[in-house]
């Protein structure tokens, strides 16, 4: 049931498999996952590594295969990231989806100060600019390939969105982050995406 | 002398805990402390060598008050800040409990030997070495500077052997692309050349004026033979080649023929001019130590003395700070357990905090998150033979301006048939960036790749490689962390309530074994304070 470092050593390793049974380098194998994302998943700012409860399958597991693909490459957590990914075979996506669905939800940091205009201003720009690919309140539209962005950390939507801008992300049209990278790019002066952020992470 | 009088200080404060503490310090144990110690205990001291360098002139040693009845302190993480910590705690009756989310005791401290793994994400490996126990490779730290009296105290008192480690070599090579045609040069050639020019040029250059008011006739004089003697210039204050750069040809048993000078230009090609030529002259002096056997014999010893071994796999998921102690929440082998103690020493790296749940203030979390991630990377390789020594290199480090960075020779077990090298060390950010994303075979091809060109012929020699890149290492993901805005590593060492976060982060100076024992003592002497308190 349970996804084990033992197991990534029988892929990785071979014929060191006994070895590390030995060496009792056994781990619950969520940790392979959380060690860098939280440990209950909630994010982890320090190591530019996001939440991952809440975060729709079909979105995960596109996002598994762009790392594993390498087409999402273009910034330093996007290698680390790779590099677990290589770790973690195709046919395990799924079980890794499972666990980490019978982890507990939580709300996602909530901004500390809420400005009442800048949380208008989001609501605004919201509506305008992305409720059309995102959906009317940040809930995702799987058929446009748009994830929900209600329950991604306020830093991780800060920093996925200078990713787009700077090309970091959606560089490769193979990724079906390009999409996003083109609107970014295109959009107009009055888009504000703190007010965005603050509006998207804000508790109602 | 100073053994005696700490005697003193230890003998009184055993007396004013009877009962405890005459269980607790044997004569022994007393008369091996005291053969180590050359220092006071004071906490000043620890707090003065924390702030700078590690650069604690004496050893600096916790004399702890015997525990009251059932104190628990819970440590987290095991590398060497807690293993020493828990040492010393148990020593003063402390019942400790550490837990440790690797497979592995030690943390950074890690001496890679056959069948050892390295838990790298994405590049988990096995050590094939040989199964030789002097075929070894410390990943981590590997040198202690004759400053870092307290961990050498300790060598001591746990009997740890040390030996010299060959840390300056001017026989070892330097090797940079765009320098001498990319060909190798012996370092003190190098330094020969670069001296002698330096000194003509200073004795052409100086002004009179300049001499005439600072210097009297007899101090110009000096000062003369002093740049003659520096550059090994000729009478006429010019400098045409020197003995110290090695001969041509001859020397022994023939006239030494000098080699020819390399133009100035020229040297200032080669940037081993920006680190390699001076690293050697500041704490990591030309000559520094290392145990015999492997930085880990350290580890090896505190452990051999704990009552209470380390937790593996031990995950901590949360920290929860309460006003008498403190909670923490941990996975065992996918069971999720809690513990509780009176005082807890953390470890954890701050990069992996983020990710634990804790009640900590929102200005500590804000501390802890603007801790950068360290990068360093290593890479072991087993020579079949130890071809550098028939190179007349004996210990010490090869320069090279290639993303290997160094080559370190060893510098025990000479004339023995195999050898482990250091095939890169690296430090720059940007080239660790590079290097991280390397698989394990493609880092030892580009190793054997780069060395070629330092030494002609190295691919052949090669047996087996491992590569560590700290930056990637399961449950650590950086290592060092320096850079952040100052004041931060010194507001990190101050308590959060009964919980104090130790280990080389909270020192300006990271990556030290002596900064990591330094921040062990510093929580040591604040938790004894509010012991005593207490009591």
């Amino acid at each position: 049931m349970k996804y084990t470092a033992l197991i990534l050593l029988c892929s990785w390793l071979g014929h060191t498999t006994v070895q590390a049974a030995e060496n009792d380098n056994v781990l619950d194998e969520l940790v392979f996952c959380l060690v860098c994302h939280g440990y209950q998943a909630q994010g982890n700012p320090s190591v530019g590594a996001p939440a991952l409860v809440g975060i729709e399958d079909w979105y995960l597991r596109a996002a598994l295969a762009a790392y594993r693909g390498g087409t999402r490459a273009g910034y330093a957590a996007a290698m680390d990231m790779q590099a677990a990914a290589r770790m973690l075979p195709e046919d395990d996506f799924a079980k890794v989806l499972r666990l980490l669905n019978e982890l507990p939800l939580r709300e996602p940091q909530a901004a500390v100060v809420v400005d009442a205009a800048l949380l208008e201003k989001g609501r605004e720009n919201y509506a305008q600019f992305c409720a059309s690919c995102h959906g009317a309140d940040g809930e995702g539209n799987q058929i446009l390939a748009a994830p929900g962005l209600r329950r991604l950390n306020d830093w991780y939507l800060q920093a996925a969105w200078e990713s787009y801008l700077t090309g970091g992300r959606g560089n490769d049209s193979a990724d079906g982050a390009s999409q996003m990278a083109q609107v970014a790019l295109a959009l107009p002066d009055s888009f504000d995406i703190d007010a965005v952020v603050v509006f998207l992470t804000a508790s109602e | 002398m100073f053994g005696t009088a700490l005697a003193c200080i230890m003998l009184s404060r055993v007396s004013s805990f009877p009962q405890k503490g005459l269980m607790m310090i044997t004569r022994r144990q007393l008369l091996s402390m005291t053969g180590t110690i050359s220092g006071a205990a004071g906490m000043s001291g620890i707090l003065a060598a924390l702030g700078a360098i590690p650069h604690s002139a004496q050893a600096q040693v916790p004399s702890l008050r015997a525990a009251r009845p059932r104190r628990k302190v819970l440590l987290l993480g095991a590398g060497i800040s807690s293993l020493i910590a828990a040492m010393e705690l148990e020593q003063a009756g402390y019942e400790c409990e550490i837990l440790e989310a690797t497979h592995r005791v030690g943390g950074r401290c890690m001496t890679l030997r056959s069948g050892d793994i390295v838990d790298e994400i994405g590049n988990r490996q096995v050590c094939n070495f040989d199964d030789d126990p002097t075929l070894y490779f410390n990943a981590g730290p590997s040198r202690i500077p004759h400053e870092h009296a307290t961990i050498l105290g300790y060598c001591r008192r746990l009997g740890v052997s040390l030996e010299t480690s060959v840390n300056l070599n001017p026989a070892a090579w330097i090797q940079f692309d765009g320098f001498n045609g990319g060909a190798r040069m012996r370092q003190k050639q190098y330094v020969a050349d670069a001296r002698g020019f330096l000194a003509e040029l200073t004795q052409k250059g100086l002004p009179d004026a300049w001499l005439d008011s600072e210097l009297g006739e007899e101090e110009r004089d000096l000062l003369r033979q002093f740049l003659r003697s520096y550059g090994d210039l000729g009478g006429d204050d010019r400098y045409r080649g020197s003995a110290r750069a090695g001969y041509a040809s001859g020397g022994l048993a023939a006239p030494g023929v000098l080699k020819d000078t390399i133009a100035l230009r020229e040297l200032l090609k080669a940037d081993f001019w920006r680190m390699g030529m001076h690293f050697a002259e500041s704490s990591l002096q030309s000559a520094v130590l290392q145990p015999v056997g492997g930085m880990d014999r350290i580890v090896t010893a505190v452990l051999a003395r704990l009552t209470n071994k380390p937790r593996l796999n031990s995950v901590v998921t949360a920290i929860n700070v309460t006003n008498d102690g403190v909670e923490v929440d941990y996975r065992e082998k996918g069971e999720q357990r809690r513990t509780r103690a009176d005082y807890c020493l953390n470890a954890i790296p701050a990069q992996l905090l983020g990710g634990v749940d804790n009640n900590f203030s929102p200005d500590y979390r804000r501390l802890l998150a603007g801790r950068p991630r360290g990068k360093l990377s290593r890479l072991g390789l087993q020579m079949r033979e130890r071809f550098w020594e028939a190179e007349g290199i004996y210990g010490g480090i090869s320069w090279t301006g290639q993303d290997i960075t160094q080559i370190m020779y060893p510098s025990g077990g000479f004339g023995s048939p195999k050898g482990v090298l250091v095939g890169a060390y690296i430090l720059s950010g940007e080239i660790n960036d590079r290097w991280v994303n390397l698989t394990a075979a493609q880092r030892i091809e580009s190793a054997l790749a780069q060395g070629e060109k330092v030494h002609p012929g190295y691919r052949g020699y090669f047996e087996s490689g491992v590569s560590v890149a700290w930056h990637r290492m399961n449950h650590m993901l950086g290592c060092t962390a320096t850079g952040s805005e100052p004041g931060t590593a010194s507001a990190l060492r101050a308590p959060f309530g009964r919980h104090y976060l130790i280990g080389d982060q909270v020192a300006n100076y990271g990556g030290w074994l002596e900064a990591s024992v330094l921040s062990a003592l510093n929580a040591l002497g604040d938790l004894d304070k509010k012991e005593a308190e207490a009591a």
